[in-house]
C-alpha cells in the first residue's frame, strides 16, 4: 500500500499541536487597556467576528498543517504498487541485485573481468534509484553462500560496491540465492509498504548455476521447503514459488563473450618419484587440464620451490584434456618445502595456481649386516646399495597438500625417523661409522 | 506634539503668544452690551452707513435724510450697522471618554488647553466669554462675563475638571440651546462619540436659536490610527463594557465605522454651516488653533467661506 522511508519521524507530527497550543495561550494572554471609543470597537467587532473566526481557524489549521506536512516529508512517504494512490505517484522501485561472486565471475576479457562488469552494471542499475523517493535496494553477493550485504537506500549499497574488488573461490548456489529472494518477497508481501520486487541476477551463466537436477544432498535455502524424494530440484522450487508470489527474476549476462571459454587450470600438483629425500634427485609433475574445446600448445607451466621461481616448462594440453610438466626438483635440505606450480597467460586465475607442501625426510643411516659376507670386496659392495635403497623405500612419506590460495604450510604431522641405524660392513678395510641420530 | 503644555495648567504662555495676533472673529451676526468689532443685528448709530428705509410715524426726526427728501421729495430714514462685542460660550465634554489618552495627556488636557486659549482670545479683545462643563448634562457652569477676573474664573473651572460620567451631547446642546440668552459663538469641545442624529438635533436648535456653534472634535491619535499590536482586553470607559479583541484584525473595521461617524457628523454640519474641526492631541494645541482661527479670519475678511 504505502508507507514511510523514515517511519521514526513521524513522531515530528506531534509538532502539529504547537500553532494549537500557542493559539490557545494567546487567547489567555490579553493586555487590559481602558478605551473610549468602544462603540466603534464594538460595531467593528460584531462586524468581523465571524469573518475573523474563521480566518484564525484556517490559519490555524494551515498553520498546523505545514508542520504536519513538513514532518511527512522529513519521514518520507511512499506508496507502493497496491496503493490507491500508485496511478497518481511514481511508486517507489524496490530492487533486489544478485551478483554472481563464484570464482568464475574473475574471467577477465579486456580489461576487467565478468566480476568488475558486474559490480559496474549494479552501480547503473542502483544510480537510476531515487532515495527521495523511497527506492530501497538490497544487495546480494551469491556464490556458495548468499550475503546480504545492504539492504535499505541505494547511497549504502553504492558505498558496500565500493568494497567489494574480488570474487569468492567457490560456486554459485542459486538456489540459496534466489531463496532469499523469496524470503525478501514474503516478508513484503505483509508489510504495510509491499512494493513489486525487481529482481536482477547479474551472473555469467555458469552452466552448472542453473543445473536443476536434484543433488544427492541438495543444499536448501531457509524458508524452501525440501523436494520430496524424486521430486522438484530446489532451483526449481524457489523458482516457483517466486512465480507464486509474481516475482520475475532478470537474468542479465555478463560473462565472456565465448560461449565457451578458453580456460586452463592446474588439477594436480605432486613428486612422482617413488623415493626422495634431502639432496636426491625428485621429479614433481603438474597436471594441466584445458577445459576449453581448442587444444592449446606452449601452456608456460612455472614451478617455485620455496618461492624460488624453475625454469618455464611448456606443454601442449588438448581440447578437454590434460598434459604434465615435469619438473627435476633437488632439496638440499630437509624437512618441509612449499612447491607451487603457477599458470601464466590464463584468463581465469583462480585454477592456475596451486601449492603443495612436501615433507623431505632426512638422511638415514642404516646398518648393513652382511649375514654372508663374500670372499672378495667387490662382492659385498655390490649387494649393498640395494638394501640402502631397500631401507629408504621403506620411509617414504606421502606428500601432504594444500591449495595455495587458502594453504596454511605448516605441518601437521611428522614421520621423522626414531630409529637408529648403524651401517656396517664385513669390509675390513672400512671402519666402522656410526650415524648420530638428528 | 512638540511642546505640549503641562496638564494641570490651563494656559500655556508661550501658545498663547503664538496666538496673540489671531482673535476669534463672529462669522454672523452678534449680540453684545459694548460697541466692538463684531457686527450687531440691531442697527442703530454708528459711523457704517447700512441703508435707507421709508419714514414711518414714530421715527426720530434727526435720522431723517434730509438730503433725500430735498432732491426726490420722499422722507426716507438712514440706518447705520451697529457693531458690538461678542458672547463665546465655551463648552467643554468632560466626560469619562475624554479621559483617554495614549499620550502623557488626556483629550480632556487637550481640550482644556484649546478652550483656556479661546477663552483668553476673546476676553482679549474685550468680548464676554462663558463656560460650561458637561458630561450627559451641564456640571459646572462660568456664566459669560469679560474682563481679567473672567478669565481666572474660567482657568480655575477648568483646571479643576476631572473626566467621569457617560457622554452626552446631543442632550446637553438641546438642553443648553434655549437658556443662552445672547446670540454668540458656541464652541464645543468634545470626542462626539454620541449618536450623530441627536448632536445634529442639539446643533440645529443652537442654530435656530441664532447662535454659530463651532464642532471641536477632540481625538487621540491611537482612535484614530488603532495600530495596536498583540491581543487586547479593551475595558471601555463610560461603562461600555470589556471586549477582548485582536486589533489587526478588526482595525480595518474598526476605523471604517469612526469614519462612517465622522463623516456623517461633519456633513451634518456643513448642513449647517458649521464649522467641524478634528483635532489630533498629538498636534499641538498653537498649530491646530492658529490654523483654523487665521482661516476663520480669512473668511470673515471676505475670502472663501
Amino acid at each position: 500500500m504505502g508507507g514511510f522511508v523514515n517511519a521514526g519521524l513521524l513522531a515530528g507530527l506531534a509538532l502539529a499541536s504547537v500553532p494549537l497550543i500557542i493559539h490557545l495561550l494567546n487567547r489567555q494572554r490579553h493586555k487590559p487597556m481602558p478605551w473610549a471609543a468602544m462603540r466603534f470597537v464594538q460595531a467593528a467587532w460584531k462586524k468581523t467576528r465571524r469573518r475573523v473566526e474563521m480566518e484564525n481557524l484556517l490559519l490555524l489549521l494551515l498553520r498546523m498543517a505545514v508542520l504536519a506536512l513538513l514532518a511527512l516529508a522529513v519521514a518520507r512517504p511512499f506508496s507502493g504498487s497496491k496503493s490507491p494512490l500508485a496511478g497518481l505517484t511514481e511508486s517507489r522501485r524496490d530492487l533486489v541485485l544478485l551478483v554472481d561472486s563464484s570464482a568464475s565471475m574473475g574471467w577477465r576479457e579486456g580489461v576487467e573481468t565478468s566480476f568488475e562488469r558486474a559490480l559496474g552494471r549494479a552501480r547503473d542499475l542502483v544510480h537510476q534509484l531515487e532515495a527521495s523517493r523511497g527506492d530501497r535496494v538490497r544487495l546480494l553477493l551469491c556464490a556458495g553462500d548468499p550475503r546480504l550485504v545492504s539492504w535499505t537506500t541505494p547511497e549504502q549499497a553504492l558505498s558496500v560496491l565500493d568494497t567489494v574488488t574480488t570474487p569468492a573461490d567457490e560456486g554459485l548456489d542459486l538456489a540459496r540465492a534466489l531463496g532469499e529472494v523469496l524470503r525478501f518477497a514474503k516478508e513484503d508481501a505483509g508489510g504495510a509498504g509491499a512494493s513489486t520486487l525487481e529482481v536482477r541476477l547479474l551472473t555469467d551463466l555458469q552452466r552448472r548455476s542453473f543445473d536443476f537436477e536434484v543433488p544427492a544432498e541438495p543444499a536448501r535455502a531457509p524458508g524452501v521447503p525440501a523436494p520430496a524424494p524424486g521430486g522438484k530440484a530446489p532451483l526449481d522450487e524457489v523458482l516457483g514459488a517466486l512465480a507464486d508470489l509474481s516475482v520475475r527474476v532478470l537474468v542479465e549476462d555478463l560473462g565472456p563473450s565465448a560461449t565457451e571459454p578458453q580456460n586452463l587450470g592446474i588439477a594436480s600438483l605432486k613428486p612422482l618419484s617413488p623415493v626422495y629425500g634431502a639432496g636426491l634427485p625428485c621429479d614433481v609433475g603438474v597436471e594441466v587440464w584445458n577445459h576449453g574445446a581448442l587444444a592449446k600448445s606452449g601452456v608456460r607451466v612455472v614451478l617455485e620451490v620455496d618461492g624460488e621461481r624453475r625454469p618455464v616448462e611448456l606443454v601442449d594440453v588438448p581440447a578437454r584434456g590434460h598434459a604434465q610438466a615435469l619438473f627435476q626438483v633437488v632439496f638440499e635440505l630437509p624437512g618441509e618445502h612449499v612447491l607451487t606450480a603457477r599458470l601464466e597467460g590464463d584468463r581465469l586465475p583462480v585454477d592456475d595456481v596451486r601449492s603443495e607442501v612436501l615433507a623431505v625426510p632426512p638422511p638415514i643411516s642404516v646398518l648393513l649386516v652382511n649375514g654372508a659376507p663374500g670372499a672378495t670386496l667387490e662382492e659385498d659392495s655390490g649387494g649393498t646399495p640395494a638394501l640402502r635403497t631397500r631401507a629408504r623405500a621403506g620411509r617414504r612419506h606421502e606428500p601432504r597438500s594444500r591449495r595455495s590460495s587458502c594453504a596454511s604450510r605448516r605441518r601437521t604431522s611428522s614421520a621423522r625417523p626414531t630409529s637408529r641405524t648403524v651401517v656396517s660392513t664385513s669390509c675390513g678395510s672400512r671402519t666402522w661409522r656410526t650415524c648420530p641420530r638428528p | 506634539m512638540a511642546d505640549a503644555p503641562q496638564a494641570n495648567r490651563a494656559l500655556d504662555p508661550a501658545i498663547l503668544d503664538r496666538l496673540s495676533n489671531l482673535g476669534l472673529v463672529a462669522r454672523t451676526v452678534v449680540e453684545g452690551f459694548m460697541a466692538g468689532q463684531h457686527r450687531s443685528p440691531y442697527l442703530g448709530s454708528s459711523v457704517e452707513f447700512a441703508q435707507h428705509r421709508e419714514y414711518v410715524p414714530g421715527d426720530e426726526l434727526r435720522r431723517v435724510d434730509w438730503k433725500v427728501f430735498g432732491r426726490n421729495d420722499r422722507l426716507v430714514v438712514k440706518q447705520f450697522v451697529e457693531e458690538t462685542n461678542l458672547v463665546c460660550h465655551l463648552m467643554v465634554d468632560a466626560s469619562e471618554s475624554m479621559g483617554y489618552g495614549s499620550l502623557a495627556w488626556t483629550k480632556l488636557d487637550y481640550a482644556r488647553w484649546c478652550a483656556a486659549s479661546i477663552a483668553h482670545l476673546v476676553l482679549q479683545a474685550r468680548d464676554t466669554a462663558g463656560l460650561i462643563v458637561f458630561d450627559k448634562t451641564w456640571r459646572t457652569k462660568v456664566p459669560p462675563g469679560n474682563g481679567a477676573h473672567q478669565l481666572k474664573n474660567i482657568l480655575d473651572t477648568l483646571a479643576k475638571t476631572e473626566a467621569q460620567g457617560p457622554t452626552g451631547v446631543g442632550d446637553v446642546i438641546d438642553w443648553v440651546a434655549p437658556k443662552l440668552k445672547r446670540r454668540g459663538i458656541v464652541c464645543l469641545f468634545s470626542d462626539f462619540f454620541d449618536e450623530p442624529e441627536r448632536i445634529v438635533s442639539g446643533l440645529r436648535r443652537l442654530v435656530h436659536a441664532g447662535h454659530e456653534p463651532i464642532l471641536f472634535q477632540v481625538l487621540d491619535p491611537q482612535e484614530t490610527r488603532f495600530d495596536f499590536q498583540g491581543m487586547l482586553k479593551l475595558e471601555g470607559l463610560e461603562g461600555a463594557g470589556v471586549q477582548k479583541i485582536d486589533p489587526r484584525a478588526i482595525r480595518e473595521a474598526y476605523l471604517e465605522e469612526l469614519e462612517k461617524h465622522n463623516k456623517e457628523l461633519a456633513r451634518a454640519a456643513r448642513a449647517l454651516s458649521l464649522d467641524c474641526v478634528t483635532l489630533s492631541t498629538d498636534v499641538g494645541v498653537d498649530a491646530a488653533l492658529s490654523t483654523y482661527l487665521a482661516r476663520r479670519m480669512a473668511r470673515a475678511r471676505g475670502g472663501r467661506r
